[in-house]
């Protein structure tokens, strides 16, 4: 008589294909345990053929599936190259960008600044010698009156006359 | 790079399982597709995943260091997948529109392709027994489910499923015998209704 008979998950392994000597001796004598065991296997058996019953399909259609999956794997192919060929415009495209900013940005650093003409500067003493020659040329006859006039007045303030010559001067340059 | 070198770079690339691309669709789509239907109870959708799966496998087969089977490769970049399809379940509403709105033409036009060689009952005992392997499932937790699935549907080890699902192969047998507990139990309860 047995008196130990195997645990569930010895039945299951069993069931499940595993090899162990002691349950393969065990399962030789024990007819409960083989029974149980075979209960197990009855069972995924019947799943196995539910599966591969419908999982079956026609040698046209296993076809038609594989010309699928090449198909897909042509199409990859292809995208994958197109997508590498657009990334590349795309760094090109990008790379010339910055060629252009960059030749654009150290030209306007290395061009010359604009060149400020120097004024030409009159020195104190001709500006007086200028004031001189233009008070003591002969006026036109018609001014002649207010020539007279000037030499009337006679106390002009020499400063006064000075700064309004000099103004006239500037508006004439 | 000499001749030894180039001879070895050659039959290194010859001997990769994705030399010949198309032979690699061939050789797995069924299971790609098995196990995703399996997950996801819903045809189209596990067409759509199973598509992805072999773009993604295509992109990373260099990542692909030859320590595991590429089945289990695969598996792991299919349900991979199906994880991120559910945990992007909240926009998925925009997508059913945007779909519904861009590809109405596509939609008919898989309608009419798909299978053509299969019969309308066909197609409809296909359903019926998906819906009745899926109303098996639907109640064990995902990883429970990945752990069941890889197993008794495709036979895969404990380590194998481990590598494909990321897991401990503790963690992944306690997932399984716990599948398996859940599984007994709606059997008995679905042995006690009929």
């Amino acid at each position: 008589m047995i008196s130990i008979h195997l645990s569930d998950e010895e039945i299951t392994a069993a069931a499940a294909g595993e090899r162990v000597p002691r349950t393969a001796h065990h399962l030789q004598i024990c007819s409960e345990c083989q029974g149980q065991v075979q209960m197990y296997r009855d069972s995924l058996a019947e799943l196995r053929q539910d599966i591969c019953y419908s999982a079956g399909r026609s040698a046209i259609d296993w076809g038609r599936q594989s010309r699928g999956i090449q198909q897909r794997i042509l199409a990859a192919q292809i995208e994958k190259t197109q997508g590498r060929n657009a990334g590349f415009a795309v760094v090109c495209a990008t790379l010339a960008f910055a060629l252009v900013l960059v030749v654009f940005i150290g030209f306007r650093n290395t061009s010359p600044p604009p060149s400020h003409t120097p004024t030409a500067t009159i020195s104190d003493a001709a500006l007086l010698d200028d004031v001189e020659s233009r008070i003591n040329e002969d006026l036109p006859d018609a001014l002649q009156p207010a020539s007279l006039l000037v030499d009337e007045m006679g106390g002009i303030q020499w400063s006064s006359r000075t700064h309004s010559v000099h103004v006239r001067v500037r508006s004439a340059q | 790079m000499n001749m030894v070198q180039a001879a070895t770079a050659a039959r290194s690339e010859t001997d990769s399982p994705f030399a010949d691309f198309d032979e690699f669709i061939r050789l797995y789509q069924q299971r790609v597709y098995r196990v995703v239907l399996a997950q996801t109870a819903d045809a189209d959708l596990a067409e759509e995943l199973t598509q992805d799966c072999f773009i993604r496998a295509f992109q990373k087969r260099s990542s692909f260091r030859g320590d595991c089977q590429v089945f289990t490769w695969l598996a792991r970049i299919a349900i991979n997948l199906v994880r991120d399809h559910y945990r992007n379940r909240k926009l998925a509403l925009w997508r059913r529109l945007v779909r519904f709105e861009r590809s109405e033409p596509e939609q008919e036009r898989a309608e009419e392709v798909r299978d053509p060689a299969a019969t309308p009952e066909e197609h409809l005992l296909r359903r019926e027994r998906l819906e009745r392997a899926s109303a098996r499932i639907r109640h064990l937790t995902a990883p429970q489910r990945e752990a069941l699935l890889l197993s008794a549907v495709e036979g895969m080890s404990i380590e194998e499923i481990a590598r494909a699902t990321n897991r401990r192969p503790g963690t992944v047998k306690s997932h399984l015998h716990r599948a398996m507990m859940n599984l007994r139990t709606w059997n008995r309860q679905e042995g006690q209704r009929n």
